[in-house]
């Protein structure tokens, strides 16, 4: 319990400090603007990496299912090819020489001079020649609309959309103007399957290159990160030229594999007191660096067709690296851990121009390294990133 | 009060400018507390910053609390005392010491007549540990919370108190002596 000489001693000091204000250094402000909100970058990417991959896989899964239960049985097709242009066509001319006929006689019979009999004669007879012109067209359009109809029904499950299917059969109600029924266009089986055989292309990749840090607990030095390095600064670009080999395995999987040379740099902002709990006063050290690495890697994994989105085909992959260091920066870096040779989980999205056109195949892909943490080091660091690759379609 | 819920709301809603008129409004007081709670400024500058940070980032948290002003002190002590746990692993206290020392009528009056910054030079002549638990003590922390939150026992937290305040009155005495 607290005595009252306690609470009187409190309420002296406290009434003193209460209000008490300590300037700011002026360069504060911009330091906490930059992080206000901010998330880790890794927690970042996996976020974003995750979404995009349930976001595709559905898609993919989705379209996939689609197409497939096209292109297997599909008895729109049967339909499709039994109504032919050429009796459309015919439907189509006999409507507009009826039409013409009966504007011709109108105009006959407005030319003479009529009594009033006649006239109503010749009203009679017209609104006849009218009834008896909309029993043809019915006869002649009736089956047709019948047989548009269930072929609208039976392609519903085809990728065209029943407006489009509308605006093709529309002209049959228009008398004066039918144009033949046209094909619908559909990616066929053959289309969709994967190039046969083994290919071979060359690719360039631009990446960004990023170190999540870690400290190790049980040692003594108190690690703290600054961010100085913008996101996207040059300081973390990285180049990986190569070579890429395509197994097919099936229709949509094929084996992917890459060997390449990596070319990367990672901007180190840390501060650290060594002997932490022993120091009373304390001091921080800096680390403040752009360190680079050059590596020779193989990627293998396997490369599925995820969907084709415009006729623009477009696959997900995903594989293990294996990068061997020539030149590692950060392994002579006393309190980083490197170690020499890297593993990491990679995992991409190529898509391919149009069929007709020989641009560049572009495939957005992150990484992040899998063997990074190791005990020994007073701070472990986890190299991660994304780039974008580029292949010339062939 | 009204024009502090409008000025928050308009921070969680991302408007920089009210972002900045927050900033400018927390900051001296903080920077006090920071500096009260710890030895040098570069410290004090670590523990504002994120102490500041956390602020920011827990706005919608600040919606529900009554008084703002108290809540941000006390994300900023809470700051400071994480920030010295982080540094000292272990706080050892041998209780050896059975004395009580108490301040005098004598010895609050002369604290009376001193500035903030007169008491903080006191505070900071302490030893570490035991500046923290002064610092909590004046904060209203009984020691039962000082002792949670500092990782020690409520003994230990009563030692550390007695020896600040024995050396606070010293300190004290020898300033109004030197003074005299």
């Amino acid at each position: 319990m607290e005595n009252s000489s306690d609470q009187k001693a409190r309420k002296v000091f406290n009434d003193k400090l209460k209000g008490f204000e300590a300037p700011v250094d002026g360069a504060m402000w911009s330091q906490v603007q930059s992080q206000i909100g901010a998330v880790s970058p890794v927690r970042r990417f996996w976020k974003w990496s995750i979404l995009l991959l349930i976001l595709l896989l559905s898609i993919g899964f989705g379209s996939g299912l689609f197409n497939q239960k096209a292109i297997d049985s599909n008895p729109a097709d049967d339909v499709q090819k039994s109504i032919e242009p050429n009796e459309l066509v015919i439907a189509s001319d006999t409507v507009q020489k009826e039409v013409q006929e009966s504007i011709q006689q109108d105009a006959m019979s407005a030319e003479g001079d009529l009594t009033q009999h006649e006239s109503v004669v010749l009203t009679e007879r017209v609104l006849e020649d009218v009834s008896k012109k909309e029993e043809v067209r019915a006869q002649v359009e009736k089956p047709l609309i019948e047989r548009s109809t269930d072929f609208i029904s039976m392609t519903s499950n085809k990728s065209v959309t029943s407006m489009v299917m509308l605006e093709r059969i529309s002209p049959l109600y228009s008398p004066l103007k039918i144009e033949p029924f046209e094909m619908i266009n559909q990616p066929t089986a053959e289309e969709v399957k994967t190039k046969k055989g083994i290919q071979l292309r060359p690719f360039g990749a631009v990446t960004f290159n990023y170190l999540y840090f870690q400290p190790n607990t049980s040692d003594d030095i108190f690690f703290d990160s600054e961010s100085t390095a913008n996101t996207f600064s040059i300081n973390r670009v990285g180049l990986r030229p190569g070579f890429e080999v395509t197994i097919p395995i099936s229709d949509r999987l094929s084996l992917k594999n890459d060997v390449y040379m990596n070319l990367r740099q990672f901007r180190v902002s840390l501060r650290y007191i060594e002997n932490a709990s022993q120091s009373e006063n304390i001091i921080f050290e800096r680390l403040s660096k752009t360190y680079s690495q050059f590596s020779l890697g193989l990627v293998s994994g396997i490369n599925y067709q995820l969907m084709t989105i415009a006729e623009r085909r477009v696959d997900f992959d995903l594989g293990i690296s294996f990068e061997r260091f020539l030149k590692n920066e950060l392994s002579d870096e006393g309190i980083l851990g490197s170690p020499n040779a890297l593993f990491s989980a990679n995992i991409g999205l190529s898509v391919y121009p149009r069929p007709a056109s020989r641009s560049w195949i572009i495939r957005p892909f992150g990484f992040i390294s899998l063997n990074s943490r190791a005990a020994e080091y007073p701070v472990n660091i986890t190299p991660f990133g994304f780039g974008i690759q580029f292949y010339k379609n062939r | 009060m009204q024009d502090l819920g409008h000025l928050i709301d308009q921070c969680i809603a991302g408007e920089q400018k009210s972002q900045r008129a927050l900033y400018d409004y927390l900051k001296g007081r903080l920077m006090g507390i920071c500096v009260r709670y710890h030895l040098n400024k570069e410290e004090a500058n670590d523990v504002f910053h994120d102490a500041i940070i956390r602020i920011f980032k827990n706005l919608e948290k600040a919606r529900e609390v009554r008084d703002f002003n108290a809540w941000a002190s006390r994300v900023a002590i809470n700051v400071a005392i994480d920030a010295y746990k982080k540094r000292r692993s272990n706080i050892t206290v041998s209780i050896e010491e059975s004395e009580v020392w108490q301040f005098s009528s004598e010895e609050l009056d002369a604290v009376s007549k001193m500035s903030a910054s007169e008491i903080i030079v006191l505070l900071q002549k302490l030893p570490e540990s035991q500046m923290i638990t002064f610092n909590m003590f004046i904060d209203g922390y009984s020691h039962k919370e000082i002792g949670e939150r500092l990782a020690i026992a409520e003994s230990s937290s009563r030692t550390l108190l007695t020896r600040a305040k024995k050396k606070m009155i010293r300190l004290i005495s020898r300033r109004e002596e030197s003074g005299k």
